[in-house]
């Protein structure tokens, strides 16, 4: 009875979920020291590099990178 | 840096101050140091105001870098600086509300040479919610 409702609404969801991680993954790459690259996931938006867990212990353009997007 | 974290800083500066263990602790990374020392740091602050006051959420680690064998020590001064913080930090001009642990981190730094010590890098951070006074 409802399907066409619940597709359309579950397609609205998704829509509005890729876009909040696109503005996260584009807020993040402005942000994102030499050496960082920002890739959006399924699960929502990976950080990658060489040595990321010391950079983000003694580098604080990484350690606040996440509260500064927040 | 504004007030708030400024205040803040100093105030986990002070108290830090009471920790044993270190040789030092710097608002600032030191050019020279020797190992353990601290660093404490206050991050990115936002408005945490209300209709009739100001207030900040202010972000604040304590980064812990030693060097040894293993990273026993480090753990230890990362514990002890966290139990520093947490009992009823108080910073001048602001109340601190709430000061909530955020997470801790500890990484080697590097390979050491055959016989070196090994050195350490930690880090302990906080969010505080503060309101001015």
């Amino acid at each position: 009875m409802f399907e066409e409702l619940t597709a359309r609404a579950t397609a609205l969801g998704e829509a509005r979920r890729r876009a909040g991680r696109a503005r996260l993954a584009a807020a993040l790459r402005a942000e994102a020291p030499r050496g960082v690259a920002v890739g959006e996931v399924e699960e929502g938006v990976r950080l990658s590099g060489r040595g990321l867990l010391l950079r983000s212990i003694t580098d604080p353009a990484l350690r606040w990178i996440g509260a500064r997007a927040a | 840096m504004s007030g708030a974290a400024a205040a803040l800083q100093a105030a986990a500066l002070a108290r830090l101050a009471a920790v044993a263990g270190f040789s030092g602790r710097y608002d600032v990374p030191p050019a020279q140091a020797a190992y353990p020392y601290a660093v404490v740091e206050a991050g990115p602050e936002i408005d945490w105001g209300h209709k009739s006051g100001g207030g900040s959420e202010v972000r604040l680690a304590v980064i812990v870098r030693d060097a040894g064998e293993r990273s026993r020590r480090l753990l230890a001064l990362l514990d002890a600086a966290r139990a520093a913080l947490e009992e009823g930090l108080t910073a001048e001009g602001w109340q601190v509300v709430t000061l909530a642990w955020h997470k801790t981190m500890t990484a080697r730094v590097g390979k050491a040479p055959v016989g070196a010590d090994t050195a350490w890098a930690g880090s302990v951070e906080f969010r505080a919610r503060m309101l001015k006074t």
